[in-house]
């Protein structure tokens, strides 16, 4: 995959108001990313030929959203993948970590430390989060990339693979340098 | 053209909409009310649209008529009005709604309640909302002789200049002495920041890509009876999109849904039991190439005879606290003090 030129890009709708706020913060033009809705036939499907998927925010959890399998399906295809949010979780699931309820907070902004980040950028981030769970135990393959200085996870990164996922919302205005952490993932992953 | 809101006693098939409507000095008054067919070859250059809360932004009722600008006289003592409001299984409600944000269904739900209110006429009912100043989209409309609704509305859903959109969310009330209090309410802060998100989202489904911005994350409007926070998005519409594209995709407002837009409106359908109908609605009054919409919050339907359902809500997070949600929705009966 190549920054600049058409990428044939994947966006995972999940019932979120949300969603094109998540589009607009991506580095294509709108008509080259494929918009499907989480947990249909079509979903797995739509990863033919797909170059970059990003698996976006919305409720429930990523079990009883259906995005498990499409993790591993990216995966199995080492396709460049950004989950956000409910996406986040659902890689941290897939690959051993666990999910907890934690104090919800939708619509609150926080500071996420970056620190050894191979796909981000490192540095203190103000962040905007809509979020009532969140991943514990992340463990290898994966590997926490940010965290609230209460250990809140806020990012994580897959060791070998070209996955990464934001537990807050780079695409809310609450979040000023979204746009930048989301290029500088799509540029990691070329 | 001077009009006595006596006057309008009686009469059927108007919609009387208050100067915040056209950013002009006077009344917008539409009379012989009637619904435009859908794909009148000659569209008429000024239109009200109307939805209900249950009924798809798409297919909002066009209306239109003799359309009169006017200087309205309000010539009707305000009655002195008493209400009831149904509190039934509020808290129980409220404490529901916070089990299914901690499990993560949902991020914000605006739960509201009715308050039945005594008034024989909606002129009478209307010189009572505007008896300390006139409200922003304040407006009497009766039609069909079944529906009859008066506003004292102070949102906006939205504005339209030619392809210029402008949303206003509001989200965080407190007593109009306590704007302090207000600004440094996280709660409140948090309330707003999630519906501005979604305001966003809206438009940015039918703007320029990069053109949607939020010039105010907050501001305040000071009200007679409370203090209200707002926020400001603007954006350019995509050169194709239509008005009922707009309608379809604002409709009904995220602040009077909550956060997820289908998750919070499942729940409140689960929740409220009964049709919320015109209130939660729209009502917008379009011009040539400007529209500017209302929500229909602080709003009254005659429900039968000299009885009013009059609805007040508020969005419920998990830092809501079923006693002070309640409180707030007190005070929003003040309108009709």
């Amino acid at each position: 995959m190549q920054y600049g030129r058409n990428v044939r890009v994947v966006f995972v709708e999940n019932h979120d108001s949300f969603s094109w706020n998540v589009l607009e913060v991506l580095p294509f033009e709108r008509h080259a990313v494929h918009v499907v809705e989480g947990n249909t036939p079509r979903t797995l499907a739509s990863l033919e030929g797909a170059e970059l998927l990003i698996i976006g925010p919305g409720p429930m959890d990523p079990v009883r959203a259906g995005l498990i399998t499409l993790v591993q399906a990216a995966a199995e295809r080492a396709l460049p993948t950004l989950g956000i949010c409910l996406g986040h979780q659902a890689i941290g699931l897939a690959f051993g970590a666990r999910l907890e309820r934690s104090t919800p907070a939708h619509g609150k902004r926080a500071v996420a430390r970056f620190h050894h980040s191979a796909r981000f950028i490192d540095g203190d981030f103000e962040v905007m989060r809509y979020h009532s769970l969140s991943l514990r135990q992340v463990e290898s393959p994966l590997r926490v990339v940010a965290t609230l200085d209460d250990g809140t996870v806020m990012a994580l990164e897959h060791a070998t693979l070209p996955m990464a996922g934001l537990q807050f919302h780079p695409d809310s205005h609450g979040t000023p340098e979204g746009r930048r952490l989301v290029e500088a993932f799509v540029r990691s992953a070329q | 053209m001077k009009v006595k809101l006596s006057s309008l006693e009686g009469q059927d098939d108007f919609v009387l909409l208050a100067p915040g409507f056209s950013d002009s000095s006077q009344w917008g008054l539409l009379r012989e009310a009637r619904l435009v067919e859908p794909g009148t070859s000659t569209p008429p250059d000024a239109s009200v649209y109307l939805a209900r809360y249950e009924t798809p932004g798409a297919a909002a009722m066009q209306l239109s008529g003799r359309l009169e600008r006017i200087d309205l006289e309000l010539d009707i003592e305000p009655p002195a009005l008493t209400w009831s409001l149904d509190e039934r299984d509020y808290l129980e409600q409220v404490e529901l709604i916070r089990e299914a944000i901690a499990a993560g269904d949902v991020y914000q739900v605006n739960l509201t309640r009715p308050a039945w209110v005594e008034c024989e006429t909606g002129a009478q009912l209307l010189a009572a909302l505007c008896r300390r100043g006139v409200p922003r989209f304040a407006a009497w409309f009766r039609l069909r002789a079944v529906w009859e609704v008066v506003s004292a509305s102070p949102e906006m859903l939205f504005d339209l200049e030619g392809r210029r959109a402008r949303a206003e969310p509001m989200k965080g009330t407190a007593a109009a002495d306590q704007r302090a209090w207000l600004e440094a309410s996280v709660k409140d802060q948090a309330e707003l920041a999630m519906i501005t998100d979604l305001l966003r989202n809206d438009l940015n489904h039918l703007c320029v890509p990069g053109s949607v911005q939020v010039p105010n994350a907050r501001r305040f409007l000071e009200l007679p009876y409370v203090v209200q926070a707002v926020s400001d998005i603007e954006g350019q519409l995509r050169a194709e999109v239509s008005l009922r594209e707009v309608l379809a995709q604002l409709h009904p407002g995220g602040s009077i849904t909550g956060a997820p837009r289908e998750a919070a409106r499942s729940l409140i359908a689960r929740l409220e039991g009964a049709p919320r109908d015109f209130y939660c609605g729209l009502l917008a009054y379009q011009h040539g190439p400007r529209c500017r919409a209302s929500l229909l919050i602080r709003t009254a339907q005659r429900a039968h005879g000299t009885t009013w359902r009059y609805g007040v809500g508020g969005g419920i997070t998990w830092a809501s606290k079923a006693d002070s949600e309640l409180a707030e929705l007190r005070l929003k009966l003040g309108a009709l003090a």
